[in-house]
């Protein structure tokens, strides 16, 4: 999902933001102990100082100039200029580097200038060589040739000193100063007998191992492994039980260093390193590392704790719209299925529906056209019968005034005038047959009946040529409507039926039940219409017959009174061989609940 | 129970020959009077009690001829009214029938028998 793909990142951001943070805030926390632990060091140091601090300081002074002069002059070929400063260094010196060689049992050790076998190459060459060897107290120091320490980015002058004890070497010390600082000039002690073996190593910088000077209180020894520069171990010493207590860096060696510069000789063997300052810084770093380290992991626990539930959520969520998406899918495809089967009976319906529709347009035209023929044909009937009635009462008239005078000619005129409007009041009176407005459409018409007086009124015509074959329903058969105009449509079909048979011929009239409707059957065996005027019977004023035998309106207004009466005619001819009509009415409810049956 | 001679027939129209040929056709058997408009015919049957028959066109220009046999019918109820028109169907007339207002209606160009034959009968 989308906001999950959002959220990984930061989620990601504020795990490390936590880090960073973190490790700022470690940073920050270090410096200040650090800052803390210099002060607890310069405090004590400041205590040393407190002896002689004038003292202190002006051999600082001093030591710095020395510096300052051997830079000036980088390159020493002159041996007086060499031996120059180092004499210089060494009456500088002097009263310190016996300090620093003074017993642990608060005794001095004596130095003596005698350099025997067991001393390094590099101090044999430096005794011999450019080494001066200060005595005091019966004790001999050697001082080296100053060289440039790379490592430390300056010059250093080696010192050394054999230690003696009841007349035999036990050690020979080894240091350096810096002329740079006063920091580190003292680098290690190295002691013999009661204390502890040690070995001397021919190489300045080579594996040394120095032991620890004691005091009262505190206990602390730099040993040295590899190269003095290198980290040292820091040692603490008690009641002959040596206990590393931890690791200095070369920073910290060096303040430990630092301390030896007292002038008052019986605490300045004191490396004054209180093993519990150093122990809080490691265990303050330790601590701060560690609560860092728990903050990052907790975060990240608690992180990637989120990102699982979040992702398990995700995943139930996903299963569970997977699920309902299934259901769905299910539904649809049901409800498809379902409406596909709805559609495919609605199609079938639909056709049938349009097909209808269809019919029911073409109807409509037909009815739209006798409507407008009926609103004509009443006006124009009004007004073409006034002036009839002119020519019919002015006829009547003339006949009686001509009585008297019988002229076959005047006759003869008289009966064309009378045949003229004799015409022309049939069509009149047929046309009057358009209006809706005529009859009431909810009498009770017997069929059966209704067929039987038309065949009685045109009996005369028929008897000559036509047999009629009566096929009734055997119950009555009733419709609701208009019994004159159902008259009117039987006649007119009747007529047609017995005017299309021109010598002999038959006439079949059925009338039965079907669907609701009431079927009316005319067959005849007459002429038959053409296939071409199929569609034409309906329309008003067609006619086939010759002027004067019919007005072409009866067929016309027969569909229009069936379809009035909700019913529908249909027809079937053959040329030449006979026609059939099918008139259909819906039935009266009385009829419908007789039943139907199959004849 | 009358003789036809003795039978009055008023007779409404706005069209002249119609009264003419009307007058012409039946004043031979009948007692024929002619109204040329509603308002006439019920000037003519106030001051002719002996009227039997009314007869009258449909569309006149004062009055239709259905309502001039409603006004002459209130008056006279007991003479025989009947409609002879250039056009028979309408709702007015239909309804004129169905309320026994007029006791037939004829369709112009008018059938003198038809006439006689509903006379007859309405009078016997």
């Amino acid at each position: 999902m989308k906001s999950r793909s959002v959220f990984k990142p930061i989620l990601v951001a504020i795990l490390i933001g936590l880090t960073l943070v973190t490790s700022i805030v470690s940073y920050l926390v270090w410096i200040g102990v650090k800052e803390k632990r210099f002060t607890d060091l310069e405090s004590t140091a400041s205590i040393l100082a407190r002896y002689d601090d004038l003292a202190l300081r002006q051999r600082e002074l001093a030591l710095v100039s020395v510096g300052k002069r051997m830079l000036d002059v980088p390159d020493i070929q002159a041996e007086e200029a060499r031996l120059k400063i180092a004499k210089d260094a060494l009456a500088l010196y002097t009263e310190f580097l016996a300090i620093g060689l003074t017993r642990f049992d608060g005794s001095m050790i004596t130095f003596t200038g005698n350099v025997t076998a067991g001393a390094p190459n590099l101090m044999k060459s430096s005794l011999t060589k450019r080494s001066f060897i200060h005595a005091r107290n019966g004790t001999r120091i050697s001082i080296g040739e100053p060289y440039y320490f790379r490592q430390v980015n300056d010059w250093v002058l080696p010192i050394r000193a054999p230690m003696f004890e009841n007349d035999s070497l036990v050690a020979l010390n080894t240091s350096a100063i810096r002329y740079k600082g006063i920091n580190d000039n003292l680098k290690s002690f190295g002691i013999d007998g009661r204390y502890r073996v040690h070995t001397i190593n021919t190489a300045f910088n080579t594996t040394q191992i120095y032991y620890p000077l004691e005091t009262s209180q505190y206990a602390a020894l730099l040993r040295k492994d590899a190269s003095i520069y290198d980290d040292l171990e820091v040692v603490e010493v008690k009641n002959g039980m040596e206990r590393v207590i931890g690791f200095n860096s070369f920073e910290a060696y060096q303040m430990i260093g630092v301390r030896i510069f007292s002038q008052d000789i019986d605490k300045a063997f004191i490396v004054s390193v209180n093993s519990n300052i150093l122990f809080d810084f490691f265990w303050n770093q330790f601590r701060l590392i560690l609560l860092a380290y728990l903050l990052l992991v907790s975060a990240s626990f608690f992180g990637i704790n989120y990102l699982i539930k979040k992702d398990r959520k995700y995943k139930d969520d996903l299963a569970e719209q997977n699920r309902k998406l299934e259901q769905q899918v299910e539904d649809r495809t049901r409800k498809l299925k379902v409406t596909n089967e709805e559609l495919s009976a609605t199609n079938g319906d639909l056709n049938k529906a349009l097909k209808e529709l269809k019919d029911a347009q073409d109807q409509l035209i037909k009815s739209e056209k006798m409507a407008s023929l009926g609103v004509l044909a009443a006006g124009v009937g009004h007004e073409i019968n006034n002036p009839l009635n002119f020519i019919q009462g002015g006829h009547t008239v003339l006949v009686e005034l001509l009585e008297s005078n019988p002229s076959e000619e005047i006759k003869t005129y008289l009966d064309v005038i009378a045949e003229g409007v004799k015409r022309c009041t049939a069509i009149i009176e047929s046309l009057s047959n358009y209006s809706r407005q005529a009859g009431d459409m909810n009498e009770e018409c017997n069929v059966q009946t209704i067929l039987d007086n038309c065949l009685l009124i045109l009996g005369n015509k028929m008897k000559s040529k036509v047999k009629v074959v009566k096929q009734y329903w055997d119950e009555k058969v009733v419709v609701i409507g208009n019994e004159g105009k159902l008259h009117q449509v039987f006649l007119n079909v009747l007529t047609n039926a017995e005017q299309s048979i021109e010598d002999h011929g038959t006439i079949i009239l059925a009338c039965s039940i079907e669907k609701g409707h009431a079927v009316i059957s005319v067959s005849d065996t007459g002429c038959g219409i053409k296939k071409r005027n199929m569609n034409k019977i309906s329309d008003p004023f067609f006619t086939t017959k010759a002027p004067g035998q019919g007005t072409g309106l009866g067929l016309s207004i027969a569909y229009s009174i069936v379809e009035e009466h909700g019913g529908k005619i249909s027809c079937d001819s053959v040329f030449k061989e006979g026609t059939e009509f099918v008139i259909k009415l819906p039935l009266s409810r009385m009829t419908t609940t007789a039943g139907e049956r199959v004849k | 129970m009358k003789e036809s001679s003795n039978i009055t027939i008023l007779y409404v129209d706005d069209e002249e020959i119609n009264l003419l040929l009307f007058g012409r056709s039946f004043s031979k058997k009948h007692n024929v009077l002619s109204a040329g408009s509603g308002r006439e015919g019920l000037e003519i049957l106030g001051r002719n009690e002996n009227i039997d028959v009314v007869i009258s066109d449909m569309r006149m220009t004062d009055m239709s001829g259905i309502e001039f046999i409603k006004l002459a019918k209130q008056e006279y109820p007991e003479k025989i009214y009947f409609i002879l028109t250039g056009f028979v169907f309408g709702e007015e007339i239909e309804s004129a029938l169905k309320n026994k207002l007029i006791a037939n209606s004829f369709s112009k160009p008018f059938n003198q028998d038809q006439i006689e034959g509903a006379i007859y009968d309405a009078l016997h």
